[in-house]
């Protein structure tokens, strides 16, 4: 069953995309080929770091010879493969492509893990290729690695599935990497696998009924996803459908309504009669301001008024001239709105919030950010949090938005206006790294992270 | 149309400085420029502005379960490694990650929907609006897609003391699942989701053959499309449907998610839509003068999200916004343009007509299922919005094409009637 299930993964493979590896995430990772195969291979290489063993396993490797890796060496490396069952099941799918050795049906996948291996260890290796966007994948057989690589994962997907540790799938996610390092929280592998108990014990413990509706295909050929699993015991139950096909889609945590005491709310019936409805909390009245609070302005400006091009300025659209009247606006609407200024936070807005900041933290700052770069998957806010451990969070992030972003996007309308980047998760030379772009691989399909390539659109 | 409508609206100087923080294209910040948009066009001198109150934890428990609403209260970033089981029973540690002030980010933005349906319920506005809300994902156990308490089905459940039906809109670019699972079972609300589906987007439900179960079979309505689409189909199938639903169900009140994520250019959306398109629905939802409750959701471009909510608001409060932005302390943001609007999309529409036409008949095929409100006359005639569905690009221009031709291709099987009456003057919309 485990091979059809391959088989069957190998054609939704053509048809759709798959979600948890790093592997298969490049297609639609960049718009630019030539970030692709930066992106990929590097969060292979973290996972190898984070997989538990922190070592990285080295093979030797010349030009002219083929990759043969020891599997069992590289266990820790490519964690996700844990078991010799779920080798010789792909050993089976992909067996007839014996590569590089004389040796038996595991020599090709032994192959294929060492093309991995290598991805990892340097993405800008020319021989290893490059992956084609995902469209195109259904025109690839199985002689490419990556499609290898893809059939494994999927192979072990779906053993999964039908076997005990329904967990593994049933929890699928971003690597972590993709947050940098998260101070207090890493990727466990092993601690996912471990957490077993609860849906075994609740599937043995359960006698649901399940329905499927709507399990078709859509007009690309993908399966709909569309499964409404209903559970009596309101327990989350795994799917009781015989096909791997489907399981392979219904498996995959929540691509579907759960239907049970602890997924619906409780809606009372209506019986014509208006129930309490608390007034008590309706929120607290800001703006307009309390009548003896509230001030005239001597000019007001009209409702939904635009800017007005023309002004007094010598130079008309100068730092100082930009700087002048925001500065004047600002006060303007200090003066009118007087305590809800302070309410909604405006005194830390805006270039003012600069204030408590020396020259020294604010050039420490710009380092941190810049060292830390998210095009290289790191995470700048961990190391300002290190970097300003007298400072609250709130303050870095206010500083962030109202100083450090605004100062980067004033010198972007000078002088790069048709490249601008005013996120994190773009890097600070010119270079746009879409986050959407830039961090799909390893996606599960459960990830809003997740969505399909598109063709870039023309830039401004 | 009545006279002026009453705005309430939601915010809490707060609720911007959350960070999500790591690399998470969630950005609180965006509600800050949004508001501070807002009130550089001085649209504040038309409205109210409440702060909300911080939801109590009974009162998430109305919808979520009491042990999911205490972990998210107890749980910050300095446990999380004592908790890894926990943490992926009810979904948290990476879409939906765990930083600083999580829980009270959460109570603001729930609480400003749920004092929103209270100041409806009371009748002391019109139409109350809470951008920061919009969490439709977060279901009862768990979180998902960057939403951890669904305030949208708090806010429902409190218009649900005073209405007998509540009417869910939600055109965010993904499907409202955790809405709609929540009243997947039950007729008193009825769900509407405009979403991309397919291609595995995220997340994975909102097929139209999605309808309910239960006493709420035929109450659940999905709308599925593909990439690309554009403003004037994406408008005509919206007015479409959201026309037959509100004449069929006659709802107390409606509750709109406006996620900005289906705006074209954004990181994480596919649609093509542009902002007028964006507002026009919000408009069209408007004008059945119900007590109106406008949420925020989805969005990643923030400077995208803020001028489209900034033009909402002004929708909602009847007034047209000129496109050059005023001076304001977050104007750098908006540049190089500083104009509100933005460019239409270049993705290609996926969404042909046939497609479109088919959903479209298949929806209004399961709405026809429903029992009319009382007082309501059944209808029977067919909207006259209905697009005779032959494609005109494969028609050769040259080619006179006879009366009787013509006719045979507007005669479709799936076509509700027969004959020529195809106009429904009751669809007539303002």
């Amino acid at each position: 069953m485990c091979v059809e299930a391959v088989d069957e993964g190998l054609n939704h493979l053509d048809s759709r995309e798959s979600g948890v590896t790093s592997a298969e995430g490049e297609g639609r990772l960049c718009e630019d080929g030539d970030a692709r195969s930066e992106v990929m291979p590097k969060r292979m290489g973290k996972k190898n770091g984070s997989s538990g063993s922190g070592k990285r396993v080295h093979s030797q490797r010349s030009d002219n010879d083929p990759v043969f890796l020891d599997w069992k060496k590289n266990r820790c490396a490519v964690s996700y493969v844990v078991d010799d069952e779920s080798f010789s099941v792909v050993g089976e799918s992909v067996g007839e492509q014996n590569l590089s050795s004389d040796d038996g049906d595991s020599s090709s996948f032994s192959v294929m893990l060492g093309w991995l291996n290598q991805v990892a260890k340097d993405p800008c290796d020319e021989k290893l290729g490059s992956l084609p966007e995902w469209s195109k994948w259904k025109c690839y057989g199985g002689q490419e690695m990556w499609k290898q690589a893809l059939i494994a994962r999927e192979a072990l997907c779906i053993k999964r599935s039908d076997g005990v540790d329904f967990n593994w799938q049933k929890n699928p996610r971003m690597h972590p990497s993709l947050y940098g390092d998260q101070s207090g929280y890493s990727y466990r592998l092993r601690e996912r696998l471990k957490c077993k108990e609860k849906p075994a014990q609740k599937r043995s413990a359960t006698s649901s009924e399940s329905t499927s509706s709507g399990a078709q295909r859509n007009e690309d050929g993908s399966l709909s996803a569309s499964a409404i699993w209903i559970d009596e015991n309101g327990d989350d139950n795994g799917t009781s459908d015989s096909s791997a096909v489907e399981s392979l889609f219904f498996n995959r945590r929540r691509q579907r309504l759960l239907l049970g005491s602890r997924y619906q709310a409780e809606v009372p019936k209506w019986n014509g009669l208006k129930s309490e409805s608390d007034s008590k909390w309706l929120g607290t009245q800001i703006w307009p301001l309390k009548k003896s609070e509230r001030r005239s302005l001597i000019e007001r400006d009209p409702i939904g008024k635009g800017r007005q091009d023309s002004c007094g300025c010598v130079i008309r659209g100068s730092v100082d001239c930009i700087r002048f009247h925001i500065a004047e606006k600002r006060f303007k609407l200090k003066v009118e709105l007087g305590s809800a200024f302070f309410f909604w936070r405006f005194d830390k807005m805006g270039e003012e919030a600069v204030l408590p900041w020396t020259k020294q933290d604010k050039d420490k700052f710009a380092d941190i950010v810049k060292l830390n770069p998210t095009s290289e998957l790191k995470c700048f806010w961990d190391e300002l949090r290190k970097g300003f451990p007298e400072k609250r969070t709130e303050a870095l992030v206010s500083y962030y938005y109202n100083v450090f972003l605004l100062k980067r996007r004033e010198h972007q309308n000078r002088h790069s206006p048709f490249e601008i980047t005013s996120d994190d998760d773009e890097s600070e030379s010119s270079l746009p790294v879409k986050w959407a772009a830039g961090n799909q691989d390893d996606k599960s399909t459960n990830s809003i992270f997740y969505s399909p390539a598109k063709p870039k659109p023309k830039t401004r | 149309m009545r006279s002026k409508d009453k705005i309430a609206y939601f915010y809490d100087g707060d609720v911007g400085s959350v960070g999500f923080g790591q690399n998470h294209p969630m950005k609180t910040h965006r509600l800050c420029m949004t508001h501070h948009l807002v009130l550089s066009y001085d649209l504040h001198q038309k409205m109210e502005i409440y702060r909300p109150h911080k939801a109590y934890p009974v009162e998430l428990a109305q919808f979520h379960s009491a042990d999911y609403v205490e972990f998210l209260h107890r749980i910050t970033p300095d446990t999380l490694h004592l908790y890894a089981s926990d943490l992926a029973r009810y979904n948290l540690g990476e879409d939906c990650p765990v930083f600083d002030n999580l829980f009270e980010f959460c109570q603001i933005y729930a609480g400003g929907t749920i004092d929103a349906a209270r100041r409806l319920n009371n009748q002391l506005c019109d139409i109350a609006i809470n951008w920061a809300g919009g969490a439709h994902h977060a279901k009862k156990c768990e979180a998902s897609g960057f939403c951890y308490i669904n305030d949208l089905v708090l806010g429902i459940l409190e218009l649900l003391k005073h209405h007998a039906r509540v009417l869910y809109i939600d055109i965010d670019v993904h499907h409202g699942d955790g809405v709609e699972e929540a009243f997947y079972f039950t007729d008193r609300v009825m769900t509407v989701s405009f979403h991309k589906f397919g291609d595995l987007f995220f997340p994975g439900t909102g097929d139209v053959k999605e309808i309910g179960e239960r006493d709420g079979k035929f109450y659940a309505i999905n709308v599925p499309l593909k990439d690309g689409i554009d403003d004037n189909s994406f408008t005509r199938l919206f007015k479409a449907i959201i026309s037959k639903i509100v004449e069929m169900y006659q709802p107390g009140a409606i509750v709109l998610q406006c996620g900005a994520d289906s705006l074209a250019g954004d990181r994480l959306g596919c649609f093509n839509l542009s902002i007028d398109g964006h507002a026009e629905c919000v408009r069209f939802v408007k004008k059945f003068n119900k007590p109106l409750l406008v949420t925020g959701g989805g969005g990643y471009t923030k400077e995208n999200v803020a001028r489209c909510w900034t033009v909402e608001t002004g929708v909602l409060l009847d007034t047209e916004l000129p496109n050059d932005i005023p001076d304001n302390e977050y104007i750098k943001y908006f540049g190089p343009d500083y104009s509100l609007r933005i460019p239409h999309g270049h993705i290609e529409n996926l969404n042909s007509k046939n497609y479109l036409t088919a959903i479209k008949v298949q929806v209004l095929e399961n709405l026809r299922n429903i029992q009319h409100a009382p007082g309501v006359q059944m209808q029977e005639v067919p909207p006259d919005f209905y697009i005779p569905d032959f494609d005109e690009d494969t028609q050769n221009p040259d080619e006179r094409i006879s009366q009787h031709t013509l006719d045979k291709h507007i005669q479709r099987d799936d076509e509700y009637y027969d004959g020529d009456n195809d106009n429904d003057h009751n669809m007539e919309d303002s």
